[in-house]
């Protein structure tokens, strides 16, 4: 195992480059005749092309700690389990790989779950290896034993005890594969203590598979392309399945060739360029007004890679209710799941994308239309006042960081407003917690992000809820020399809590008032890191300067108006085209 | 068939692999899916594979079988899966 402990290692630390132990210790060698379970378990990883895996050790997973010293993988420790899921995700997103973390039984398992269940909902292909009590103890209510393999049942795509020390390479190469392939999901494993420390004849293990999966029968695409062209209205509704199938290059060829305008759910932000002509932006709640009134008018939606959630469709019985659909998706169980698709095409959406070819279609009526639309409700950024704009910084941000950034949000107005108004040119750029909406996701996520892409700037961009819910990983940016950026929003409240509280619930506020905040300057700065605070319009510029200019772990706190809301926002129950968007909608309100 | 059954009710005649937690977690995204389930048989196969046989009946009459059917095949454990013996209206086929 590359050293833990080194400070500066090798995710954009001053130094670069992992460094390792002198010397292995001398309880294994390269071919030993006779392995530990654990030893098995660090070479199964290995053999999958693992390089590194986050994590936290304790009890019953002590025995693949010890011989994770005898390996080769980069662990990266860091100060919660939530904090080590999360960071596997990043990575994995960030990457295309399979992103791993590991956690020992009871209370280090159960602190994984809210990793998986956002795993599961938004795709990410992750395997968490758990340690177990002996099987001799299980059933027992041992210390710390707890039931992870049924606890996690409902948010894994499948997962493994291994109850045979023979069975860890195959169970690791299924588990890898399963993660990987088809819609991707999170596998666990999880490992009683006593095959962990049982010896076994070496065995063989296999490497990673690959799988291309195919285009949908040709019927199906010949009835897709006859929609095509029998459409007047077409528009494409982009998800994050675009990016999982690596099928950017073949959507963005297919929405050029057709000329048909797209908009994203969150998930496919930057799969089109937000900047493209004909590219509207995100739909549904806090969708861009001309992305929702395209697809509230258009005659075909085409969704590809997405899965029409509640949060893009709003009502749903009056969603695109003029459209014909066709719906992309490597996962049958998607197609027809809530929107009743009139052709359904299974299958690669990387196959099925270049496959389809309609033909020139006559829409230059519509485009037409989609550029007033797009023009008629551009966003604009003179908001009156004198205090910091957020979704002005944040669009500065964007543009003045480069193609190489990389944005993991967390969770609450300040990620709609990444959404809303950062330019992103690819969707490997956005890290954020879809379908889960799990506050404390940004940091480690961008964590995970920048060891997967140490020469990419990466920015974590959090509110002072969010980032109170893992702020202990500011240690794990330390102790490894991270170069992670953290945007701190601050407006000493849960906004987007409030916001809809002075909405929808008369103005009470209950229990949304944070300004018994830390001094986050400071709380920065006692975890090691280069801290500095904004707090008037005129100094953001300077802001984002030094921020993007500083080697090594930094926070830039902004000090923003508590009462800024989120506009346009479809109210709960209503259809996307009942967009409240902004004063007009907040008279009488406090 | 128990008094139980609807028009919407519906019998699954599943095989599953032996694996440990493959009849729980098949049951358990059935549940989740938000049907109930009812006159449950499951009966060996051989060392590898068992069948399970089971009426579901949808909490919500909007639920679709044929959705179902699917969101419990991708399932890693569930080798085959049928529905049978409806007892009024078809499954709408996947289009």
């Amino acid at each position: 195992m590359t050293t833990a402990t080194a400070r500066k290692t090798s995710a954009g630390g001053a130094s670069g480059g992992a460094s390792k132990p002198a010397s292995k210790p001398d309880t294994a060698s390269d071919s030993p005749a006779e392995l530990l379970g654990a030893d098995l378990v660090v070479r199964a990883l290995e053999a999958q092309g693992v390089t590194t895996l986050f994590g936290y050790p304790g009890g019953a997973i002590m025995p693949i700690y010890d011989a994770l010293t005898r390996s080769n993988l980069t662990h990266i420790l860091a100060r919660h389990e939530q904090g080590a899921v999360f960071a596997a995700e990043g990575y994995a997103r960030a990457s295309g790989k399979v992103g791993v973390c590991m956690a020992t039984s009871g209370p280090g398992a159960t602190n994984l779950i809210t990793g998986l269940a956002n795993a599961f909902l938004d795709s990410v292909p992750i395997v968490a290896v758990t340690g177990q009590v002996p099987q001799a103890m299980m059933g027992t209510d041992a210390f710390q034993e707890v039931d992870v393999f049924g606890l996690t049942m409902p948010v894994v795509k499948h997962s493994f005890i291994i109850r045979d020390i023979a069975d860890i390479p195959s169970v690791f190469a299924r588990a890898f594969a399963i993660a990987r392939e088809g819609r991707p999901g999170p596998v666990l494993i999880d490992i009683p203590k006593d095959i962990t420390q049982t010896s076994t004849p070496a065995l063989a293990l296999d490497g990673p598979t690959q799988s291309n999966p195919r285009a949908a029968a040709s019927d199906h695409l010949s009835e897709a392309e006859a929609l095509l062209r029998a459409s007047k209205k077409p528009l494409l509704y982009v998800g994050g399945g675009v990016r999982i199938a690596g099928a950017v290059r073949a959507l963005r060829t297919f929405a050029g060739r057709c000329g048909i305008p797209s908009v994203t759910t969150l998930n496919g932000i930057g799969a089109i360029p937000t900047d493209d002509p004909m590219h509207l932006g995100m739909l549904g709640m806090h969708g861009l007004k001309a992305a929702n009134l395209a697809v509230q008018t258009c005659d075909l939606l085409i969704c590809a890679g997405a899965r029409f959630d509640d949060r893009a469709t709003g009502k749903l019985a009056e969603f695109a209710p003029e459209a014909r659909v066709i719906h992309l998706d490597i996962d049958n169980a998607e197609i027809s799941k809530l929107r009743r698709a009139d052709v359904g095409l299974t299958g690669g959406l990387l196959a099925n994308l270049y496959a389809l070819e309609p033909g020139p279609l006559d829409i230059k009526e519509w485009t037409t239309s989609i550029a007033a639309l797009k023009s008629e409700h551009a966003w604009r950024y003179d908001a009156p006042g004198e205090g910091v704009y957020a979704p002005k910084l944040l669009k500065d941000l964007s543009e003045r960081a480069g193609d190489d950034l990389i944005i993991a949000c967390d969770v609450g107005q300040h990620q709609m407003w990444v959404a809303q108004h950062c330019r992103f040119r690819r969707p490997e750029a956005h890290l954020t917690s879809g379908g889960l909406g799990a506050m404390g996701f940004g940091l480690p996520a961008a964590i995970g992000a920048k060891f997967a892409r140490p020469d990419a700037t990466v920015v974590c961009v959090s509110g002072d809820g969010s980032i109170m819910m893992n702020i202990q990983e500011l240690a794990t940016l330390n102790r490894y020399g991270v170069g992670v950026k953290i945007v701190l929003l601050d407006n000493s409240m849960l906004g987007l809590v409030r916001q809809w509280q002075d909405l929808f619930f008369g103005g009470n506020r209950s229990e949304v008032d944070l300004s018994d905040n830390p001094d986050f300057v400071k709380v920065a700065e006692a975890f090691g890191l280069t801290a500095f605070a904004v707090e008037r319009r005129e100094d953001v510029d300077a802001g984002l300067k030094r921020l993007l200019a500083t080697d090594g772990p930094v926070l830039m706190h902004v000090k923003i108006d508590s009462t800024e809301n989120v506009w346009p926002l479809v109210p709960p129950g209503a259809a996307n085209h009942d967009m409240m968007d902004g004063a007009a909608d907040t008279d009488g309100m406090p | 068939m128990t008094d139980t059954a609807t028009d919407t009710t519906r019998r699954l005649a599943l095989t599953l692999t032996t694996a440990e937690g493959a009849l729980v977690r098949t049951l358990g995204t059935i549940e989740r899916r938000g049907w109930r389930m009812s006159n449950l048989r499951c009966t060996p196969i051989d060392a590898d594979s068992q069948a399970l046989e089971l009426d579901v009946t949808p909490r919500d009459p909007s639920r679709n079988a044929d959705v179902l059917k699917r969101q419990v095949e991708r399932l890693i454990d569930v080798t085959s899966l049928e529905i049978q013996n409806t007892k009024t209206a078809t499954t709408e086929p996947t289009p």
